[in-house]
């Protein structure tokens, strides 16, 4: 062995064209460099090697060492075959022609040839590449293969199991990329036959990317079947509208309607995948159900009007409201799912026209500082998505990334299986649990502590700098106030041994990386948690290096474009509060259907029935909408050109796809444009495009772009300049913990949540919520008495019981029943069984779910689902800092078991 | 056709033969793989012990483990489970990546015609054992495993007890014979049934609890990321294990002048098909097919001429019935004139022979070879998956009197279209070895089935 380094490139040559590759390149793929195109079934960049299909064959040889007689070229696979020094590739030698077209004669024996019927007619690799390899006629004579059609493998994808060519593209992806192993040929050789574990549906929410990963007709769309050819689609651009990572998607439509989603590469956001939810949850665009026009409130309710009627309706009733009360009576909610155009516009409209800096896209936001990171001098996002790759620990708190920010979850899948050690923060079990190096299961809401537990463990052992001294941390010592780890970690419920740990973990890890959930960034203590995520990265040496995500597919761009309150101005949950307390006298909803996102469902009742004037942008009739006094039919995100911002910070370009007919509906920009014209003011906007040059100039994030749009990777911008590594201090975190820990609920006392970090008295006063009830906890004391109050974990489902995913039948029938996870202790001395209806009580009512009982939270806290069912957990909620109790009671159907099947109306 | 014709008189009258295991004439030495044949008990470990038992591995810790290795190379071992590998340089490969390392012992054998393996596991399993501790010794190896073919019960059987047998004699666990760092687990998994276990990197995955399918090479086992688990991993056939221990007494001279000079040592041929006395014999490498068949197995049949020779199992090309002069061992059968393009060498693999008599309808016989492969293929690639059933079909379609004469042509191009290294593993080599040959050799047959019918 030599010391010396391996060389950066190698030369082959390929059908007699020399390139220089790196060394280790597959033949393939150094083909390709040289600009041919090897055909292939099985190969696939994105999957582990298989060698399957054999049809990538070349003739291929390797330079014999000097002195030694030239080794004559065999045929061998260009997919799994790394190229050395000197390697010939000859792709189309007259034995790899033979091989090749040996291999699409044996494809095609047994293949039904169903083309014209087939889906993946004129877009199937099979198909093209029989036309340019295969043999010009068949020499088959014997009996084909028969075997199932039209199998479903879940109600979203579709098998023919006799168009499958084995090539095991869709089986390594569920094994390798979400790492669900759900999918599997059984039987041998001829008789394989690709099968569900159990023959039970698929159950992932990546499943559809195995459609596009298919290399023929075997694996269809259920939504899709039969419903057009390639030839008959007409193709937009845009970004998935359905949650803050923002993948790149190809809309494809026919006769102005959306027939199917498809993932667009973009190696820095999706690659080349999208989440189920984003594939399928497309038909609301054409759903009848639809808001088809304006409606204005007249005496007899809500009635359908002209556009003319609801601008002058709106601009009457606003105006009345601002010159009774002024514009600090009017509160603006929403904006988290727009265009940066109309996030643009409203946050211009809100300010300049209503005059009020009460606006929150930030919906149930207790703090009105919407970057927790601001005092580092840090945007609230601050790496790529792809840093998840590279990363040597990911630290997750506070977040269930997989139902969050599903893609990424693929991605910080791949950095683990890189070697990444996760280190999973979080009340209760999350897919994220399945790869976790360490899981740190603490109290519901104690987040700060364990935060704070993890500086105290660095502080005790700091990590080491780059010339092997231990760094000084003396200041974060002082920054969490002389915390230990022990007092952290009996307060956070965590073992002070795994905190240790966990820290140990992240401060011995190259590139470490944290991600925090987005409510935690709006929640009352949302600026210690961004304290302590800021000193963490300090302390790790890595400031620029931790994340908090963001809620709704343009939360980031609302952000930047000004959703957020001014000066004075409240946020969202305060909002909320206040109009429910008859203070702020009229809202401004835009797309946000507040009765089932405002984390107290009663509090935004009242907030509608009492508010004055009550104006909403919405795509559907929804409950919210129908309490409304003017209500303004928008179009989606799929009918919008314009761009969107990423959870990450990146500035996407979308362009319509569905053009609205008529002036049924109408781009939130141009409703804002039009209103503020009746208000007599005036946006003075008639083009998306005028609203993208203003939004360039007007939004500092957007700056550096000189007011050109990127391409269509789109381009990755920062409000803030992130600071240089190691640079600043600790800051002080305005927080500390008590000094003797709580009891768990369940254990007798329920006096307060035991998770909850308190804030010095000034501080809370100005965080504490107006018109919050006494503590739920209080509140529920007598309930609790008997033993039966447990800490309610909530967030939403990958998939819910949403409005736009109702409009699609088949994903909603994957969607679980409403269901509240209780731990198997808890059950077994609350008499619930798994699978029975339970009534689960909260401070602000009741409602009923089907139970669920495991492992995966923990004795003391159960979890529901916030967007399943049908009333949401909502219900039963008062929107407080306090995490809430419930208790929990088996309902008992008369003349029957109580089991799943009898709720009819869970959802 | 000219018939090499054997002397009646070397056929002896089968009642006369002594009773040794199957054979027809008494072996030309004291059998070394196979002693422990017909003694009572032998399969125990106080009979292994009393035979000379694990003083290979006593002499093996006496030396280095490079030494062991360089003895084993020195002796010019092949692999015996059908690649005729050097076992020498496997473990020096081997032991050259880094740990851990595992030892895998093929045992599954599955192909027709091929029982070796079987009878020396029940016969003997602590050679087996023993030899696998001189190799986890002389590799550096903690773990290791015995796959062995599911319906080898009794083999199983005997192999756990052997082994619980060698945890009690301190023989396994650790700090074997008190040696420093010589600790080894033996572990035995029975297979589920499928011939494609056998195929070392099929076996692997099976070993780690998926479906058995052959991985893509480079990794090699012996590879980081190649072998049992990622780790760098030996695999051996049993008969080649059991070799070991032998050389480790006797010497690498001693088993290098054994029979074939470039391929040496004891071979435990499996004979088969229309001879007298089909049995296991133990014979120098390099034994001729007609010493094999006319002196040990006891002739044909009824005395009739042999028509054609499957060497290696179904597995292999076809040997005319005039080439009994061959001898068989690896070396011969994979040069030339045992070469014929673009198939490659006739092959040998494990010393299956099947005998065809001139009764035979080789017809039928590669139908029926050509159903076990298509049966057989595990489906991985699509030459094998595909082919292996098209031929397996029109051969049947032949074979049953529904040939057409543009059939023969066409299973020529498909038996090219799967063969010559075109497939993941060589099993689809394998199912186009005797249709290939059979096409070559007896055509008429072929063309008087086509041409009107079976005869
Ligand atoms: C289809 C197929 C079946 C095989 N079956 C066996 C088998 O049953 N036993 C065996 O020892 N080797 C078998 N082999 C060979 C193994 O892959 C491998 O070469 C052998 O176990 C190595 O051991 P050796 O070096 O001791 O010969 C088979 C190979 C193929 C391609
Ligand atoms: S269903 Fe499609 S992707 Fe899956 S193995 Fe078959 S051909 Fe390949
Ligand atoms: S991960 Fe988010 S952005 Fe991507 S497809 Fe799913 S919902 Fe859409
Ligand atoms: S050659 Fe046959 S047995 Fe081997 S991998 Fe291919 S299909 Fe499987
Ligand atoms: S693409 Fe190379 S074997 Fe399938």
């Amino acid at each position: 062995m030599t010391g010396a380094p391996p060389p950066a490139t190698v030369t082959v040559t390929v059908d007699g064209k020399d390139v220089a590759v790196p060394p280790g390149t597959l033949a393939v793929e150094a083909a390709r460099m040289a600009g041919v195109d090897v055909p292939v079934f099985c190969y696939h960049p994105k999957l582990s090697l298989a060698g399957a299909c054999r049809m990538c064959m070349c003739e291929i040889g390797m330079a014999s060492p000097p002195g030694q007689p030239p080794r004559p070229p065999g045929l061998m696979t260009a997919c799994t075959t790394r190229v050395s020094n000197g390697m010939t590739i000859n792709t189309e030698a007259p034995a790899a022609l033979k091989a090749r077209e040996g291999v699409i004669e044996f494809l095609l024996i047994n293949h039904p040839l169903d083309c014209p019927v087939c889906d993946a007619g004129g877009e199937c690799p099979l198909q093209d590449n029989s036309h340019a390899w295969g043999p010009k006629e068949g020499r088959f004579t014997e009996q084909k293969r028969l075997a199932r059609k039209g199998a479903a493998l879940s109600p979203l994808v579709v098998l023919d199991q006799e168009r499958c060519i084995a090539c095991y593209r869709c089986t390594r992806f569920m094994d390798e990329v979400p790492g669900e192993a759900e999918l599997a040929f059984f039987s041998r050789g001829f008789a394989s036959e690709l099968r569900t574990a159990g023959d039970a549906p698929m159950k992932s929410r990546f499943q559809g990317n195995i459609i596009d990963l298919c290399p023929c007709g075997a694996l269809t769309s259920e939504t899709y079947r039969f419903k057009a050819r390639p030839q008959d689609l007409d193709h937009a651009d845009s970004v998935c509208g359905l949650c803050p990572v923002g993948c790149n998607v190809i809309l494809d439509t026919r006769s102005n309607q959306v027939t199917r989603v498809r993932p667009r590469q973009n190696e820095a956001v999706n690659e080349i995948w999208v989440c189920d939810k984003g594939r399928f949850a497309h038909h609301w665009s054409s759903s009848p159900n639809r808001l088809s026009g304006p409606w204005v409130r007249g005496a007899d309710g809500l009635h359908p009007a002209t556009w003319r009627q609801a601008y002058q309706e709106a601009a009457r009733r606003l105006a009345a409201v601002k010159a009774a009360h002024g514009g600090g009576a009017i509160g603006v909610i929403g904006g988290r799912n727009l265009t940066n155009e109309d996030a643009h516009a409203l946050a211009r409209f809100a300010a300049e026209v209503l005059e009020t800096p009460h606006v929150d896209f930030r919906v149930g936001a207790q703090v009105a500082e919407a970057n927790p990171l601001s005092p580092f001098g840090l945007d609230a996002f601050n790496t790529g998505l792809d840093a998840a790759e590279k990363a040597g620990a990911i630290l997750l708190v506070g977040t269930d990334v997989h139902d969050e920010v599903p893609v990424q979850w693929l991605r910080i899948r791949k950095g683990v299986k890189a070697g990444a050690r996760l280190v999973v923060a979080g009340p209760r079990a999350t897919e994220a649990d399945r790869l976790a190096f360490h899981r740190l299961r603490h109290r519901p809401g104690s987040e700060l502590a364990l935060l704070v537990g993890i500086l105290a463990a660095l502080v005790e052992s700091p990590p080491l700098d780059a010339d092997g001294a231990p760094r000084d941390l003396s200041g974060l010592a002082a920054a969490i106030g002389g915390t230990g780890v022990d007092q952290a970690a009996v307060h956070a419920g965590v073992d002070a041994v795994t905190i240790r740990a966990a820290a140990a973990t992240l401060a011995g890890a190259r590139d470490p990386l944290v991600y925090v959930g987005a409510r935690l960034a709006i929640r009352h203590d949302a600026g210690a948690i961004g304290m302590a995520v800021g000193n963490l990265g300090r302390a790790l040496g890595y400031p620029a290096r931790v994340n908090f995500l963001v809620e709704g597919a343009n939360g980031r761009g609302a952000e930047w474009a000004g959703l957020v309150p001014g000066p004075g101005g409240l946020p969202a949950g305060h909002i909320i509060a206040k109009a429910a307390a008859g203070e702020i006298k009229a809202l401004y909803v835009v797309g946000e259907n507040l009765l089932e996102t405002h984390p107290d469902a009663a509090q935004a009742r009242e907030a509608l029935e009492r508010a004055e004037v009550v104006i909403v942008h919405e795509l559907f009739p929804t409950v919210t909408a129908q309490g409304a006094d003017v209500v303004f039919a928008a179009t989606g995100l799929m009918e919008k050109d314009g761009t969107t911002t990423s959870v990450e910070g990146r500035l996407q370009r979308i362009y319509a796809a569905v053009h609205p007919h008529g002036s049924d509906r109408v781009p939130d920009w141009r409703i804002l444009s039009d209103l503020a014209a009746a208000m007599g003011a005036g946006l003075g906007y008639s083009a998306a495009s005028e609203v993208t040059k203003d939004l360039l100039a007007d939004v500092p994030a957007y700056a550096s772009l000189e007011g050109k749009l990127p391409g269509s990777a789109g381009v990755l911008v920062r409000a803030v300049a992130v600071p240089a590594a190691g640079g600043g201090g600790f800051l002080t975190a305005p927080f500390h913990l008590p000094t003797a820990p709580r009891a768990a609920a369940g254990e007798g006392s329920t006096t307060t949540s035991p998770g909850r970090a308190r804030m010095p008295a000034d501080q809370r006063e100005r965080e504490a919520p107006p018109a919050v009830p006494p503590s739920p906890a209080a509140a529920l004391g007598a309930l609790a008495a008997g033993g039966g109050a447990l800490f309610l974990v909530a967030s939403p489902e990958i998939v819910g019981h949403e409005t736009i995913v109702a409009e699609t039948p088949e994903l909603l029938s994957t969607v679980p029943e409403a269901y509240v996870e209780v731990n198997r202790d808890d059950a077994a001395r609350l008499g619930i069984v798994a699978g029975g209806l339970v009534e689960v009580r909260g401070p602000a009512g009741a409602v009923t779910r089907v139970a669920r009982v495991n492992g995966r939270v923990p004795s003391g806290t159960c979890f529901a689902p916030e967007n399943l069912g049908s009333p949401r957990i909502n219900a039963i909620l008062r929107w407080s800092t306090e995490v809430p109790l419930v208790t929990l009671r088996p309902v008992v159907v008369e003349g029957a078991e109580a089991t799943g099947a009898a709720v009819a109306g869970a959802r | 056709m000219t018939q090499a014709p054997p002397p009646q008189t070397q056929v002896p009258p089968p009642q006369e033969a002594p009773i040794q295991h199957g054979a027809g004439q008494p072996l030309p030495w004291e059998p070394v793989l196979m002693a422990a044949v017909g003694r009572p008990g032998g399969h125990l470990l106080a009979d292994y012990l009393s035979r000379g038992g694990y003083d290979g591995l006593r002499r093996a810790v006496a030396m280095t483990p490079e030494d062991v290795i360089k003895v084993v190379g020195d002796s010019k071992l092949l692999g015996r489970g059908g690649a005729g590998f050097p076992t020498g340089v496997k473990w020096g490969g081997t032991r050259r990546n880094p740990g851990p390392r595992h030892l895998v012992v093929n045992a599954d054998e599955s192909e027709p015609g091929t029982f070796g393996n079987r009878y020396a596991i029940e016969a003997d399993p602590h050679g087996l054992i023993e030899g696998m501790l001189i190799c986890c010794y002389a590799v550096g190896i903690r773990h290791a495993y015995i796959y062995i073919r599911g319906e080898n019960l009794a083999g199983a059987e005997k192999l756990e007890l052997a082994i619980q047998e060698a945890y009690g004699a301190g023989l396994l666990g650790t700090r074997i014979l008190g040696t420093d760092g010589l600790d080894v687990d033996i572990s035995v998994t029975r297979g589920a049934g499928a011939y494609v276990c056998g195929e070392e990197t099929a076996l692997m995955e099976s070993l780690e609890g998926r479906r058995a399918q052959p991985r893509i090479r480079p990794p090699f086992p012996i590879e980081v990321g190649g072998g049992l688990f990622g780790r760098p991993t030996v695999v051996n056939n049993v008969e080649t294990l059991m070799c070991v221990p032998h050389i480790m007494i006797r010497g690498a001279a001693w088993f290098s002048s054994i029979g074939a000079p470039a391929c040496p040592g004891p071979k435990l041929y499996t004979i088969s098909g229309h001879v007298n006395r089909p049995g296991v014999y133990e014979l120098p490498m390099g034994t001729t097919l007609f010493d094999l068949i006319y002196k040990y197995a006891g002739g044909m049949q009824r005395n009739q001429k042999v028509k054609a020779v499957s060497p290696g199992a179904l597995a292999c090309q076809l040997l005319p019935g005039t080439d009994l002069n061959v001898q068989m061992d690896t070396a011969t059968l994979t040069r030339p004139p045992h070469w014929h393009p673009p198939f490659g060498p006739v092959g040998f693999g494990a010393g299956g022979i099947i005998v065809y008599g001139e009764e035979t309808d080789i017809v039928q016989v590669v139908a029926r070879a050509s159903g076990f492969f298509a049966r057989e293929s595990c489906g991985k690639c699509v030459p094998c998956r595909e082919g292996t059933h098209w031929m397996g079909d029109v051969l049947g379609r032949i074979a049953h009197g529904h040939g057409r004469p543009r059939d023969l042509p066409l299973l020529e191009d498909v038996t090219r279209n799967i063969g010559g290294r075109k497939t993941l593993c060589a099993l689809g080599d394998f199912s186009v070895n005797a249709v290939a040959s059979a096409l070559r050799l007896f055509r008429p047959e072929f063309e008087a089935y086509v041409n009107g019918g079976s005869r």
